[in-house]
């Protein structure tokens, strides 16, 4: 666990594995979202989170969720999985995750596989690619978005102007 | 020198909290006119991100980089060069290119400018177009507001692309350094030339570039 863990030196790699009990220790923990769901089901859906005074400098990869309200220098990659950088996060590092939310301060690039979203408490800096990105009112935000939709995820039809857009001779015709 | 780095005013948070006004613009249609035969578009936003400009090229059915540059981290870097004599223009170039966070590869398709060069010296704005000029090609498209005449500057505050027809502003209480005309800004902006200049009712001076 990452908590176990939050000594080893800089570089050093943290493992999540699926199989592991849930506990939590020092700063991080995590919580299991449901307790009626079997038991694979329930450890897909738990999330670990790094706590306010934890720091780490190293590789983050893993099965789970996960929500930094820590600091963290390094990297985090977690294709397959949720990850949340709370106000109180601060994380100088490349992300890599299914789902990217950031609350707080990111410096890095940034890859979500579906979907970026940067709140308007989130802080980034940093190049980010992504299918879909959503920038909050009041979020900061410089540097690049790269965004490819993809075959399958592109609308039918091409944008069109509006219908205020349109002049009132357009619009009669269109009705 | 008059540079006011934006959003450094309590004035200018509470503003950025406002409602967004929509100015009807004459030109967008015509600086999108292509959009659609694009494979890969890169645009280049001067401004900070911006959520309706990033819905706006979302919905294309175009792949898209949109590089958001926040020019207003730089003003007050730069202010101090055009107080030195002599002006050292190659500082300046190099300050923007740092800046501009751009790959030597990188080749600019759009590039909003909206209100942005108010803020700066001419030879801040041509140090701006050599540093843009090696991501310039022969389609690249520009866009910008001018001011009517030097006394006159336009209003400030925060662009976005609305729609294909309008962009929305959410209005900035403070005064804009420079009021460049249109005739400032070609002498200077010179890795595009202005090929439309049309008068908005707002008083905005809406302009069109092309290389």
């Amino acid at each position: 666990m990452f908590g176990r863990d939050s000594n080893k030196k800089d570089g050093e790699r943290f493992e999540e594995h699926s199989n592991e009990e849930s506990g939590h220790a020092g700063g991080v923990s995590r919580q299991t979202r449901s307790s009626n769901l079997s038991s694979n089901q329930s450890i897909s859906r738990s999330t670990a989170m790094i706590g306010q005074s934890i720091q780490i400098n190293g590789t983050i990869t893993g099965a789970e969720n996960l929500v930094i309200e820590g600091t963290v220098d390094g990297s985090v990659e977690l294709p397959d999985q949720d990850l949340t950088i709370g106000e109180s996060g601060q994380v100088t590092a490349n992300l890599d995750a299914k789902n990217v939310t950031v609350n707080g301060q990111v410096t890095g690039d940034i890859k979500g596989s579906e979907k970026v979203v940067i709140s308007k408490t989130g802080r980034v800096k940093g190049n980010i690619t992504a299918p879909r990105v959503t920038l909050e009112d009041g979020a900061k935000f410089k540097g690049s978005i790269d965004m490819d939709p993809g075959e399958s995820a592109r609308p039918a039809a091409k944008i069109a102007p509006t219908a205020a857009a349109l002049s009132p001779e357009v619009k009669q015709e269109a009705s | 020198m008059a540079f006011r780095r934006r959003q450094s005013t309590p004035e200018k948070q509470a503003s950025a909290t406002s409602t967004p006004q929509r100015i009807q613009s004459r030109l967008l249609p015509q600086l999108f006119s292509d959009i659609d035969e694009r494979q890969h578009i890169h645009v280049l936003d001067l401004g900070a991100g911006s959520n309706a400009t990033l819905s706006f090229f979302g919905q294309l059915d175009t792949a898209t980089k949109i590089t958001f540059a926040d020019t207003s981290d730089l003003c007050d870097e730069l202010a101090p060069l055009t107080d030195q004599a002599p002006f050292d223009f190659i500082h300046a170039v190099q300050t923007w290119q740092r800046h501009l966070g751009l790959q030597p590869q990188d080749q600019i398709d759009y590039l909003l400018m909206w209100d942005y060069l108010h803020y700066f010296e001419p030879g801040i704005i041509e140090a701006l177009s050599t540093a843009l000029q090696p991501h310039v090609h022969r389609e690249s498209r520009g866009y910008g507001f001018g001011s009517l005449h030097s006394g006159k500057p336009i209003r400030g505050g925060v662009y976005a692309i609305g729609d294909e027809n309008s962009v929305t502003l959410t209005p900035d209480p403070i005064t804009l350094p420079h009021a460049h005309s249109q005739q400032v800004i070609a002498d200077n902006f010179i890795c595009m030339h202005i090929t439309r200049g049309t008068l908005l009712r707002e008083g905005h001076l809406e302009l069109l570039f092309e290389a």
